[in-house]
């Protein structure tokens, strides 16, 4: 099983490399591997160091594969090494939900609000007006922090709840009052 | 000599006085501030000084701005922040036998069985003065080195000289890989090809970007070193304790600390077992990406080889905490050595302030930062100066300045903070986690940051679940576009000689460096 | 600092009270934040510049503006992004001439007709500097040194650049080797550092050029440069394009002539009021003094501007 990892990580660096020589810089580097200067000199081109590190990658990867082959030995090593489980991802899929959801929050609380009670303006307009521009910070930064806390402690507590108001307060304090010029999320979006 | 001395004393100016001569108490009280907030990060379980001062920076900057005046408030904080945390992560170990770092661990063995034997106080006061002690031994040997061997590199650099150091310096991604070279390469090579993506240097427009204009100056490079090191890291920490949870670990509280002094006698009894931990940290910190743990452990087993009958390490004597302490906070000055001499970051708090560098002022670390250039002034124009020059030494006064708090009112604070500890583990992660979200946006300006940081931080989760070194992929990532800049540049400058890098001795020499340390780095492996 | 910030206000609203008895040239307010899109990078003198405007222009329009750094390719990538903003006067973007008549050639993503061209707000002081222990204080001097066999190895910090530079060595008939930078202040640096004998500056250099550091060899504007009065310009060289800068501001296409008019107005209102901060900074760096170019008028001097570059493109790629 180690020396399947082993493996494994080295096939994944090899084909990553492989898909950006042959896929992904193909079309997506708009200059050359080497270029000709309209005064007729060969220079590098945009392609020319990401090509040359693509190659380094798939050098090193070949390097940890032929080597994890060739240490037959390892096999007998313990269950306890290190890998990705099932666990781990089932953990994973759930803490990204959570973050991905309290970050769509985030986003529409704003201008939700102003669609419902806004008849001219929309969030646009009001992104440096306060309640709008902290809807998204208080809304979606309590439902982010309330619910991590809440699943880490296995319980709903109102201690949990407390902290994660305080610290939004202080947020807003720092990143909207104290300091100007710069936005809370999402308002540097609209 | 003369002109070495201009140079020292306009450092040591730069802290105190603005450009224009006034007067600032800011860079002081940017210490001071940065000292006692590291101390009671460092006291809090779950949070650590390369956390606080990841969230700290994009702060920083945005309230000092990027402007040159900025630099040294905000890195006198950063500072700050470095050495109180080291002293400050020794109040869970022995109040609560909680580690809050790995190299923390140490400190219990002892640490806590005196807080048992209710001499917890006495613990803190030893660790304290241990920790300061070893702290100013290792940034005495850094003021020391760094200008040495960087006036020693430095030598009329030209393109390919530069191209070649900075792949000297790549190639301590070897150095710092951990269990595996190959897998540390791996992924600094990845960290190397992410950092390319967008800029450009014809005029074509932005390349690599997958069709997202927000890439097209590059990915956002705090947000993508705050999300590998610290999202990573909270990633993790709250899977652990969902996982604790179910096995329902608990803490123990600390007993009544009756025997809380620390007298001279036994402070100078405990002088050679620092003084040796001192220099084992920082010998291990002048060598990038060993770090923290190795110094302790070694400082501990040194100590534990010569330790006095009546006094066994692990049964709770001072002697055990002054050896870890000592050595893990002497690593932080050394590791600075390379730092700013060669610009590599030796571990991750090496990184921030490496950052820092790069986002304000036009500062860069490196061996130009050491020439002694002949300082003229210049009317209506101003100071033909080595600037870089001041400012390094402008950090090293931040430096003493910090150790100096430490020593004085770094005591106080971290005796008092006992009660910190018990802040539940189960709370700091998430906190971090929207703080950084609500930093990284607010800098760059976008969801696009928020992003990059989660994205980065899941990478950063993959390698530490497969205990993957991260520092490569942050060196690569760091020094990638550098490195493209002058290979290009050399390339073309050379009229498209092919061979450019092995024309110059020095950067031949600097090259075959560079194989000997990614080979040597192989072969210690192997030995293990 | 803020005692500063407190004689500007005042002197502001007592500057706003003397204008209520005129006329309102326009009755176009934002009617939220405008967010000012800065193309390039944060410290540089694009950003000092838009940073001082965007504060004069709240303290005394009282419209709230929001600077934010969006660097990249020359403005390219800031503009890009602002193409695809609503056109409602809320976001408009700083950035330079030649983002819009010549980053736009060939490319996918821009095209000059993709804004609404505000104002110009200053000019830059492009021209080819040589370090002054060179020797060198004409190109003829440079040709006459490569003709003595030196090799020179020529710092360029665009694509713009990078191809004037190719014009001038081929009116010269040397041959030099071309490196390329990254933002303004690179030639200047590659200068100091050695890393290069000839540069392009477009600004940067002003500091180091009164130091007599280094020197202007050519200017890259229609006139010689105001540090070097006697110099010669590309022009008399025998090339009939400029290669020097102007700062544009723009807007998404389709912003209304109402909306325009009144940004341009705010604008010019302050740099070309020489006691403002704006205005004093581009007297130092970008001398002599503001250039305003408005609307229509600026949209014309892009459109000519792109069709001379397309040009000289095509004329030199056969």
């Amino acid at each position: 099983m180690v020396r399947r990892w082993e493996i494994g990580i080295g096939l994944t660096g090899l084909l990553f490399a492989l898909f950006s020589l042959f896929f992904w810089f193909p079309n997506d580097i708009q200059g050359a591997f080497m270029e000709t200067t309209r005064a007729g000199k060969p220079e590098p081109g945009d392609a020319f160091f990401p090509v040359l590190l693509a190659g380094f990658i798939a050098f090193i990867a070949a390097i940890q594969i032929v080597s994890a082959l060739l240490k037959r030995d390892q096999e007998a090593q313990g269950s306890d090494y290190p890998r990705l489980d099932g666990e781990n991802i089932k953990f994973l899929a759930l803490f990204l939900a959570i973050i991905l959801g309290s970050l769509a929050v985030v986003y529409w609380i704003g201008p939700l609000a102003v669609w419902l009670t806004q008849e001219e303006l929309t969030y646009r307009q009001l992104v440096d007006t306060a309640p709008y521009k902290y809807l998204g910070v208080v809304v979606g930064g309590f439902a982010l922090t309330f619910s991590l806390i809440s699943w880490a402690e296995g319980r709903l507590r109102a201690r949990s709840a407390v902290v994660s108001a305080l610290l939004i307060l202080v947020l807003i304090l720092v990143f909207d009052v104290a300091l100007t010029n710069i936005q809370l999320p999402p308002n540097a979006d609209f | 000599m003369e002109l070495a001395f201009d140079y020292i004393l306009r450092g040591i100016l730069s802290v105190f006085f603005t450009s224009e001569g006034a007067f600032i108490w800011l860079p002081v009280v940017m210490v001071l501030a940065g000292l006692v907030l590291g101390i009671v990060v460092g006291a809090t379980p779950g949070l650590n000084g390369p956390f606080a001062m990841a969230i700290a920076l994009p702060v920083l900057i945005s309230a000092f701005g990027t402007g040159n005046d900025a630099l040294l408030p905000i890195l006198g904080f950063l500072i700050g922040i470095m050495k109180g945390a080291t002293v400050g992560g020794a109040v869970p170990a022995i109040l609560f036998n909680t580690p809050g770092t790995p190299d923390a661990y140490l400190t219990t063995l002892d640490g806590h069985p005196m807080t048992r034997k209710g001499q917890g106080y006495k613990a803190l006061k030893v660790a304290h003065f241990s920790s300061v002690s070893g702290d100013t031994f290792s940034d005495i040997a850094l003021f020391i080195a760094a200008p040495t061997l960087a006036v020693l590199i430095e030598s009329a650099l030209d393109l390919p000289e530069k191209a070649a150091l900075i792949i000297l310096s790549l190639s301590f991604m070897a150095a710092v890989s951990g269990k595996s070279v190959t897998k540390g390469l791996l992924v600094g090579g990845l960290g190397m090809l992410l950092a390319l993506i967008g800029t450009t240097l014809s005029g074509y427009g932005p390349r690599m970007t997958m069709g997202v204009t927000d890439l097209g100056n590059g990915i956002p490079l705090t947000s993508a070193i705050l999300g590998v090191l610290v999202l990573g890291e909270v990633f993790c920490a709250i899977e652990d304790r969902i996982h604790e949870r179910r096995k329902n670990r608990q803490t123990e509280a600390p007993r009544e600390s009756t025997d809380n002094s620390l007298s001279w006698v036994e402070a100078k009894r405990l002088l050679p077992t620092i003084l040796r931990s001192a220099s084992i940290g920082t010998a291990i910190g002048a060598l990038p990406g060993i770090g923290t743990t190795l110094a302790a452990t070694l400082g501990y087993e040194a100590a534990r080889k010569r330790q006095k009958a009546d006094a066994a390490l692990g049964s709770g004597v001072p002697e055990g905490v002054a050896a870890t302490e000592a050595a893990n906070s002497a690593v932080s000055g050394a590791n600075l050595i390379p730092v700013m001499s060669l610009g590599i970051p030796g571990n991750f708090a090496a990184v921030f302030l490496i950052l820092a560098v790069e986002s304000v002022g036009d500062f860069t670390f490196g061996p130009q930062v050491f020439r002694f250039t002949e300082i003229k002034v210049i009317e209506d124009y101003g100071t033909i100066i080595n600037a870089e020059l001041v400012i390094a030494f402008g950090i090293f006064t931040l430096m003493v300045l910090a150790n100096l708090f430490n020593w004085t009112i770094g005591r106080y604070v971290m005796l008092s903070l006992g009660i910190l500890a018990k802040i539940p583990v189960t709370i700091t992660p998430a906190l971090v986690l929207l703080i950084t979200i609500t930093a990284v946006y607010s800098q760059d300006g976008g969801f696009i940051a928020i992003w990059t940081a989660l994205a980065f931080g899941l990478i950063g989760y993959v390698l530490r679940r497969l205990e993957i070194s991260l520092l490569p992929f942050v060196i690569g990532f760091i020094l990638s576009p550098k490195l493209e800049e002058l290979i290009r540049g050399g390339f073309s400058g050379s009229g498209g000689d092919p061979f450019f890098l092995l024309k110059s001795p020095i950067a031949l020499i600097f090259l075959l460096a560079s194989v000997a340390i990614v080979l040597r780095a192989t072969r210690k492996k192997e030995n293990k | 600092m803020t005692l500063k910030k407190i004689t500007h206000s005042l002197a502001a609203s007592a500057l706003a009270l003397s204008l209520t008895t005129l006329p309102a040239l326009a009755e176009w307010a934002p009617s939220g934040p405008i967010k000012l899109l800065i193309g390039f990078g944060a410290g540089g003198g694009t950003d000092t510049q838009a940073r001082a405007l965007a504060g004069e222009i709240e303290n005394r329009k009282g419209w709230r503006i929001i600077p934010e750094n969006m660097a990249g390719a020359g403005g390219a990538v800031m503009a890009a992004n602002l193409k695809d903003q609503p056109a409602d006067g809320l976001t408009v973007g700083l950035a330079l001439d030649a983002t819009f008549s010549f980053a736009s050639i060939d490319n996918d993503n821009l095209n000059i007709d993709d804004f609404t061209y505000i104002t110009t707000t200053a000019a830059s002081q492009t021209g080819v500097i040589a370090r002054a222990d060179s020797g060198w204080t004409t190109m003829a001097d440079v040709a006459a040194a490569v003709q003595g066999g030196q090799k020179i190895v020529w710092n360029n910090y665009s694509a713009q650049t990078q191809l004037a530079s190719e014009v001038i060595a081929d009116k010269l008939g040397i041959d030099v080797n071309h490196v390329r930078g990254k933002g303004g202040k690179s030639g200047v640096n590659a200068l100091v550092a050695e890393d290069a004998n000839l540069a392009w500056g477009g600004g940067a250099q002003r500091g180091l050029v009164q130091a007599g550091e280094l020197v202007i060899l050519l200017s890259a504007e229609d006139k010689p440069l105001v540090q070097n009065p006697e110099g010669q310009t590309v022009a008399e060289l025998g090339i009939d394009t400029t290669f020097g800068f102007k700062f544009v501001l723009a807007a998404p296409a389709g912003l209304s002539d109402e909306a325009r008019d009144a940004l341009a107005q705010a604008v010019a209102d302050v740099i070309t009021d020489e006691t403002s901060e704006t205005a004093q900074f581009i007297a130092k760096q970008y001398p002599p003094a503001a250039v305003v170019i408005q609307g229509d008028d600026l949209n014309k001097t892009l459109q000519a501007q792109l069709a001379a570059n397309e040009m000289l493109l095509n004329k030199f790629s056969q």
